[in-house]
């Protein structure tokens, strides 16, 4: 035990950093850039739904610079096409072939700004190379760089002239967040802070690609008990034939939550999964996998109020060979 | 006393528990005052006494080492200011104490509660109040509610004024009174607690009791002088027996039910009954007793009948002949007889006399002559040639007080007229009886331990007391047979009957008895006591005849204690020590007070069949089981530490960890079943306020998720942050 705390504590210094230089750029959002991470180093992607203008940018750009990846930007617009993103291959007329040109796609961390706003098309090219971590063109597959992490955005708001997202393609996205406004004293700390100069521009990264790799390694490596999947299991298969939701989460749910659990123990500095861990995901990890009934919708249930009741609801197993029922 | 100072600082409000102390006394004092009504006890104030001591000493709040000796020396003493004479401190009344307990344990175990000594019971009610107290204590300091007794305090004297004579007018208000007060304070009490400040001096309490008390006052006087309704329903007790009686008088054919009363053909018994309540007469006594009719010799294999040789002689009312009466019902010289005087009043009119014991004069009209049936003991009363029914009529009699040693050594050269009239048995008697009758006996070589045996046989072998399930013999069945072979229950016929059929098989005499047990208690006026004997309280029993003494009642029957003559024998038999004659003269003289202050309230239940010591017995295990109850928490609390700190290896960590989830919830620390662990652990931190229950579950959240070994979870840290966290459970 001595011996694996020892390891830890090497990476918990980097995460530690890691997550100091995001709120240096952002205030008062730990929690947000926790589950980031989370969402990294468990190899997945992150579905922001927010209003504009709270900090979704700074913060992708923080965790790229910070970790020393390369950051790319994509604002999706509905005449995006998916070359547009992907990249393109122009005629050489020098050489006398095709030359493939990467598009913004070609990153380690993507930013892909109110995602809703472009077409089917366009936006299942995103969620395709999201799955596949690879993009095919022209017969040619060109593999994505490793990491590859993408945060998508969205405008709650508006809803004019876009295309939202099908549930298939929400299923992609391990987590979804809500960043919120930030408290009076957060936005007065703000405003002193960005004074001068954006804070951004002086962020060193902390953590080498070396380490994330060995980092989402030893994320894979967290111990699940069994009572935990079986926890896991319980509150997924509940989704399913809960009373307000007409469709629940898939198996893939099940795998998400886990790994969102394992990637979550391993940041809070433990090689195993406890239940705390799934509780605390659920709600970021579920929410955008089930489908309300209508008539839950009108009675004013939300997907985030249903996760809760069934979170307590399901009985915890507190005991080995204990399974929730 | 040092200790008393040093126990006296810590405690805080002391002026407040002295008062909750003597209010819980008052409480409990109203269960003790109607005992000396509705059980003529006369000796209250011994147990009033030992009450109001046991709560002195929990008031000073001695350590356990002190208080518990004290309170058992003020047990000790109490027990022997009842019962014996000599010195407290010249501790000869230990042996007699301690051979008498030894007898009756013994008893116990037999469950033979009817025969229990006085001692004992009273003993045991000594213990009763004891745990009461506790339960008291426990109640006022510890959860400060009182409500539950308070309500059960009243039930008890609500149920006590409309079943007995105990008038509770006065009581019920005391008892209000005092509950209220005793509530409010335990109310400021807890806020004080929950709160967290502390009295300010002098202040307070007047704040809080002056409108306490006048409001508490204002409201009984209200009450007292409010107009109250009529009740709305009829009075219970005479309707419930007016309910119980309302059966069909069937005159009993066998299987159908007949009445209990009293019937002078007993041709043929058997069948089941009900009991009829119809009032018979009173009786003006001292002492209760059985009361007798008659006797019958001659057992038929079906019921008893009278072979009617002599004829009856008249007797002198003045001077009734002392061996006239009865058959020589005392061989002269036989027993101390005690003078008693009594006086009836017929409410059915029955053309007889109900006698207590040997009559000496009589009293009653002047055109009224007494005709004795010498065999029976039968007294009819003539006036002018004809059978004649009196109201009412006084008689002096005389109570034998028998020596069991004298019995013991009573031979079995019996008279020719006893040997002739009392031995008879069946010529078709099975012969099963005898043997059984023999072998019940065959170890014992003087009649009276043999009649002691077979007296307890019953009980030894569980015949059970019933008037419904019983069936009539049948044609070719012998009464008494069928009673001890087959049914193995039944009622005072059939357990009077088989003694007697019993002892006659082993050669010695005896007689079946009819008449009334001493019926139901009324009142009290100067030293005489009333009683209500009803068509319920008619009853058979035998009687044994020794030589030299004279006959000797018996009471076989389940369920019905001994007629009070015998009560003394057993106790002489518990002290053989017990010397000289005249010593032995007044112990016997003090007897029979002592059984009734031995008396609680359920010992006037006896007579109706309910034995006292079994219910005494009842209420203690009760008691216990309540105080288990009760405390189970601190005592499980106790064990567990107890337990985990010798305990080692694998599974121990996850099972006391275990244990103090089920504590902790015990103790009002509910875990939701969606609560993870850390949730609860927060939430018992809080509570208790600690960090313990956090570091403790990390710990076990490491074991329970993580793969690790459990063997070294049990150290002395975490076993350190167990016990704490079990420590500071608080109720």
């Amino acid at each position: 035990m001595s011996v694996n705390k020892a390891r830890y504590d090497s990476y918990r210094s980097e995460l530690d950093a890691v997550i100091k230089n995001i709120e240096h750029v952002i205030v008062g959002k730990k929690q947000i850039s926790e589950l980031s991470l989370v969402a990294l180093l468990a190899g997945g992607h992150v579905l922001l739904e927010d209003v504009p203008g709270v900090g979704k940018t700074m913060m992708v750009r923080a965790i790229a610079k910070s970790l020393g990846l390369q950051f790319n930007r994509i604002q999706f617009t509905p005449d995006l096409l998916p070359s547009d993103i992907t990249g393109v291959s122009i005629f050489n007329q020098k050489e006398m072939n095709f030359e493939f040109r990467p598009g913004p796609l070609m990153g380690n961390v993507i930013l892909a700004d109110e995602i809703n706003r472009t077409s089917p098309k366009t936006q299942s090219a995103l969620l395709e190379s999201m799955e596949e971590k690879s993009v095919t063109i022209d017969g040619h597959t060109h593999i994505l760089p490793n990491p590859f992490f993408v945060m998508a955005t969205q405008n709650p708001i508006e809803y004019e002239g876009t295309y939202p997202l099908p549930e298939a393609q929400l299923d992609r996205f391990l987590l979804k967040l809500n960043m919120g406004y930030p408290t009076p004293d957060e936005e007065m700390s703000i405003l002193s802070l960005m004074i001068h100069d954006h804070p951004i521009d002086t962020l060193k990264p902390v953590v080498t690609n070396v380490q994330l790799q060995e980092m989402k390694q030893k994320v894979t490596e967290v111990y699940v008990d069994d009572t935990v999947k079986k926890y896991i299991i319980d509150l997924v298969t509940r989704t399913r034939n809960h009373r307000s939701i007409y469709l629940g989460a898939s198996p893939r749910g099940s795998l998400a939550l886990m790994k969102a659990s394992q990637a979550l123990a391993f940041i809070m500095d433990r090689d195993f999964v406890v239940p705390d861990d799934v509780k605390y995901l659920a709600p970021y990890v579920l929410t955008h996998r089930i489908l309300l009934k209508p008539e839950a919708r009108f009675e004013g249930e939300s997907a985030e109020s249903v996760v809760m009741d069934l979170l307590n609801r399901v009985p915890v197993p507190i005991q080995k060979g204990q399974h929730a029922r | 006393m040092p200790i008393v100072q040093a126990y006296k600082v810590e405690r805080s409000y002391s002026l407040y528990s002295l008062v909750l102390y003597i209010l819980g006394f008052m409480l409990l004092w109203e269960w003790l005052r109607p005992l000396n009504q509705i059980s003529s006890t006369e000796d209250t104030h011994v147990f009033v006494v030992f009450t109001a001591f046991l709560f002195l000493v929990t008031y000073f709040q001695w350590p356990w080492w002190i208080s518990f000796p004290v309170k058992f020396v003020a047990l000790m003493y109490a027990l022997h200011s009842l019962y014996y004479p000599d010195l407290f401190l010249s501790f000869q009344w230990v042996p007699h104490l301690l051979g008498d307990i030894q007898a009756n344990i013994a008893m116990i175990w037999s469950r033979n509660w009817t025969d229990l000594s006085s001692v004992t019971r009273s003993l045991l009610f000594l213990i009763l109040l004891w745990l009461v107290s506790y339960l008291m204590n426990y109640w006022l300091m510890q959860t400060k509610r009182i409500f539950l007794f308070l309500f059960m305090t009243v039930f008890y004297i609500t149920v006590l004024d409309t079943f007995t004579p105990y008038d509770a007018k006065v009581a019920i208000v005391r008892t209000v009174f005092i509950g209220l007060i005793l509530v409010g304070i335990l109310r400021i009490m807890k806020i004080v607690e929950k709160e967290g400040f502390s009295l300010m001096k002098g202040r307070f309490p007047v704040m809080w009791m002056v409108p306490l008390t006048v409001v508490i006052a204002l409201s009984s006087t209200l009450g007292l002088l409010a107009p109250k309704a009529s009740p709305q329903w009829p009075d219970p007790v005479p309707f419930l027996s007016a309910l119980s009686s309302s059966g069909e008088d069937v005159p009993g054919d066998g299987n159908s039910f007949g009445r209990i009363g009293y019937d002078t053909n007993d041709s043929r018994l058997g069948g089941p009954f009900k009991f009829n309540y119809e009032e018979v007469f009173t009786a003006k006594v001292k002492e209760r007793h059985y009361w007798r009719v008659e006797t019958k010799d001659t057992y038929t294999g079906k019921g008893w009948e009278t072979s009617e040789r002599d004829e009856p002689l008249f007797l002198d009312r003045e001077n009734v002949e002392y061996n006239a009466l009865g058959s020589n019902l005392i061989e002269p010289g036989g027993a101390e007889m005690e003078k008693q005087k009594a006086s009836i009043k017929m409410t059915k009119r029955y053309p007889f006399i109900v006698s207590p014991g040997v009559i000496t004069s009589l009293r009653a009209r002047d055109d009224v002559n007494f005709l004795m049936h010498p065999q029976t003991g039968k007294i009819n009363t003539f006036s002018q040639n004809r059978t004649t029914e009196l109201k009412s009529y006084q008689m002096d009699y005389e109570l034998p007080q028998y020596d069991e040693k004298k019995l013991r050594e009573s031979g079995g050269d019996y008279p020719r007229y006893v040997s002739g009239l009392y031995l008879q048995l069946p010529t078709k008697l099975p012969k099963r009886v005898k043997q059984l009758a023999s072998r019940v006996t065959s170890k014992l070589d003087n009649p009276y331990d043999k009649a002691k045996a077979v007296e307890n046989y019953f009980a030894l072998n569980n015949f059970g007391y019933d008037t419904v399930n019983v069936r009539a013999p049948k044609k070719n069945e012998d009464y008494v047979d069928q009673f001890l072979f087959k049914a193995q229950k039944g009622y005072c016929d059939n357990f009077s009957s088989a003694m007697v059929v019993m002892l006659r098989s082993v050669g010695i005499p005896a007689r079946w008895v009819k008449g009334f047990t001493y019926g139901e208690y009324q009142e009290t006026n100067k030293d005489y006591k009333t009683y209500k004997i009803t068509n319920a309280n008619a009853h058979s029993w035998p009687e044994v005849y020794f030589s030299g003494v004279g006959w000797v009642p018996f009471e076989p029957t389940r369920g019905f204690s001994n007629p009070s003559t015998f009560e003394e024998e057993i106790q002489s038999a518990a002290a053989p020590a017990a010397p000289a004659a005249p010593k032995d003269k007044k112990k016997n003289e003090i007897k029979p007070e002592q059984k009734e202050k031995s008396a609680d309230k359920a010992a006037k239940k006896s007579d109706s069949g309910l034995n006292i010591a079994g219910f005494v017995t009842l209420i203690i295990v009760l008691a216990a089981v309540l105080s288990v109850a009760l405390f189970r928490k601190k005592w499980l609390r106790q064990y567990y530490i107890w337990k985990f700190r010798r305990e080692k290896g694998e599974g121990t960590f996850a099972e006391a960890y275990h244990r103090l989830l089920y504590l902790a919830q015990l103790y009002g620390l509910k875990r939701d079943p969606a609560f993870t662990l850390r949730e609860y652990a927060a939430y018992v931190d809080r509570s208790l306020d600690t960090k313990d229950m956090k570091m403790l579950t990390s710990a076990y959240e490491s074991l329970q998720y993580g793969r690790r070994d459990s063997r070294d979870y049990w150290n002395d840290t975490n076993r350190k942050l167990w016990e704490n966290l079990i420590k500071s459970l608080r109720g």
